[in-house]
């Protein structure tokens, strides 16, 4: 067989390989389809699938010092790096465009600057690590040409372990953070210990004098192991798909739906719901934009009146966030001929608290997004609170019972931009407590606002 | 959002906008010109494109020093740059794993409303 063949019959296995994973991973996932958002699914089959790559392309060139009859992994490492590339590329794509998009940011500077946690040790921006690995990938993987191997290759290939390095730490304090299935610690864990144990189990072996034999044919057991391969790559991607953890429940409801109630324009447009055209439960409802916006500026001179708003809900506890329809009049004033207008919601003063939680977006958090919380959704929650969604504190009591908290700056206004920062993590938080008819209402003080985190 | 956060992404993608600019000027001379590749056929030259984009400092190195070829190796130095960046990365990953945050308990608040 020529070595073109050998090499095409190679990039097979790999884009099979690829392939199966991929399919493994989201056909695990449909299962949980209205647990966990088919469009986060893929972002984790392809961010996993790459890492996996990423660990195989380094595990070569050892691999095939140590074992002759793997030394058609060594002579197509370079392929394994355009693979991962590919993987890593679409992973980040899907990120801009799920997290990163639709906001009041470009994508590109939002990904850059949603974060500014560089102090702290577990609130740190891991996306940054993943944006150089990513760099580092595509240096290594564009100049994977034999020409460039020949004089780079002592440089590329500790650029290659570097960038290795910097993904599994984007991995350890990026999805780690919140998905908290033993799997995934061992799992990274054994795939990096096992890639640095080949490494120098390999220079040990063969010292400065380090070379392959070349195959210009491929050996008997490629075949066999391509169908390994394939059970290994299906059983991993079952596993992982697996053990992702339950976002809880929530989620869009049917179609268009009207709400009526008062409006209560602070901290952020409220409509204190009396009746609801689906016949579901109208309690409150936020209101908000399409994308990551708050709800139009208008809505505010509505203060106070029986209005009826038209949009999508998305209910999740108790609580319900509306988008209003894209068109102009989703929110009107009702008029005598209406009906009898609803009672507005009384406050009623809770007291001064200490509250310990996160503060995520209602938009996603109810639902729009699952899951909408945790370190891995962190930007994008900074990126919808930015755009005007209104944030809540999510805490949780020693049983698990969820509690939300619309927050409010110490005037009952918006949460101002000191708060941005600390979205996504847990926090610790001094707060006017009151009740608004079924919503609880945090007046916050930033001044009291601290991480929790190291 | 932090003002000083969104000028920085800003300048960062602003640079890496003209790096790549640099890289395929660079990139389209050396391709065409550089006398390391006498005797290349055209799709040969094409194919280092990519990498000189991304490596066009590196390139610049090759045109005016004529850098001689180094070996693949996995010598004495690459190990031990291998070993110092496995304990950095071990370190910080311990360190994620370690130090990752329980989600904090809070007692309930007697009239608050509680998810159903």
């Amino acid at each position: 067989m020529s070595r073109w063949r050998a090499a095409v019959l190679f990039d097979l296995a790999v884009a099979a390989l690829i392939a199966v994973y991929i399919a493994a991973f989201l056909w695990a996932g449909a299962p949980a389809s209205d647990l966990i958002t088919p469009d986060i699914l893929r972002i984790r089959a392809f961010g996993t699938a790459a890492l996996i790559l990423w660990t195989a392309w380094l595990a070569a060139a050892p691999l095939a010092r140590l074992e002759p009859r793997l030394a058609v992994l060594g002579v197509h490492a370079g392929h394994l790096a355009v693979a991962t590339l590919a993987a890593g590329a679409a992973h980040a794509w899907l990120v801009l465009n799920w997290y990163h998009d639709i906001g009041a940011l470009n994508p590109l500077v939002a990904l850059l600057a949603d974060n500014p946690r560089f102090r702290s040790l577990t609130g740190f921006p891991y996306e940054l690590l993943g944006v150089a690995a990513l760099l580092l990938t595509l240096a290594v993987a564009a100049a994977s040409h034999p020409f460039w191997r020949t004089r780079f290759g002592a440089g590329l290939a500790a650029l290659s372990s570097t960038g290795y390095g910097l993904a599994v730490l984007h991995v350890a304090f990026g999805a780690l953070q919140s998905e908290r299935d033993a799997v995934y610690a061992a799992a990274l864990v054994a795939a990096f210990a096992g890639v640095i144990a080949l490494h120098l189990a390999a220079g040990a072996r063969e010292g400065a004098a380090d070379r392959w034999r070349t195959p210009l044919r491929l050996t008997r057991w490629f075949g066999v192991a391509v169908a390994a391969g394939l059970c290994v790559s299906t059983g991993t991607a079952l596993v992982l798909a697996h053990a992702q953890r339950n976002p809880g429940p929530g989620g869009w409801g049917g179609g268009e739906v009207s709400v009526s109630g008062i409006l209560d324009p602070l901290p952020y447009p409220v409509i204190h719901a009396g009746l609801r055209s689906d016949g579901r439960p109208a309690s409150a409802v936020i209101l908000v934009a399409e994308g990551k916006f708050g709800a139009p500026e208008e809505v505010r001179s509505f203060a106070g009146k029986p209005v009826e708003a038209r949009g999508y809900a998305i209910d999740r506890g108790g609580l319900t966030v509306l988008q209003l329809a894209a068109e102009t009049g989703a929110v009107r004033a009702l008029t005598p001929a209406d009906g009898q207008a609803p009672v507005p919601a009384q406050p009623v003063p809770l007291g001064r608290h200490r509250l310990r939680g996160e503060i995520v977006d209602s938009k996603c958090f109810l639902g729009a997004m699952k899951p909408g919380d945790g370190k891995a959704h962190k930007d994008c929650a900074a990126l919808c609170v930015f755009g005007g969604i209104p944030p809540l504190l999510l805490t949780r009591d020693a049983d698990g019972k969820e509690t939300l908290f619309l927050l409010a700056d110490p005037q009952g206004g918006p949460v101002t931009e000191p708060a941005f920062p600390y979205v996504g993590e847990p926090v610790e938080v001094t707060a006017e407590v009151e009740r608004r008819g079924s919503l609880n209402l945090a007046r916050i003080d930033p001044a009291s606002l601290r991480p929790l985190a190291p | 959002m932090n003002a000083a956060a969104i000028t920085f992404a800003h300048a960062a993608l602003l640079a890496a906008g003209a790096y790549i600019l640099v890289g395929v000027v660079v990139a389209v001379v050396y391709a065409a010109r550089a006398p390391t590749l006498r005797g290349w056929r055209r799709p040969q030259r094409l194919a280092l494109v990519p990498g000189a984009v991304c490596l066009w400092p590196a390139v610049l190195t090759i045109m005016t020093r004529q850098a001689a070829p180094v070996h693949d190796g996995a010598g004495r130095s690459r190990i031990e740059l291998l070993g110092a960046l496995a304990v950095i990365v071990g370190l910080g990953l311990i360190a994620a794993l370690v130090f990752r945050p329980d989600f904090p308990v809070q007692p309930a608040i007697p009239g608050t409303v509680s998810a159903k």
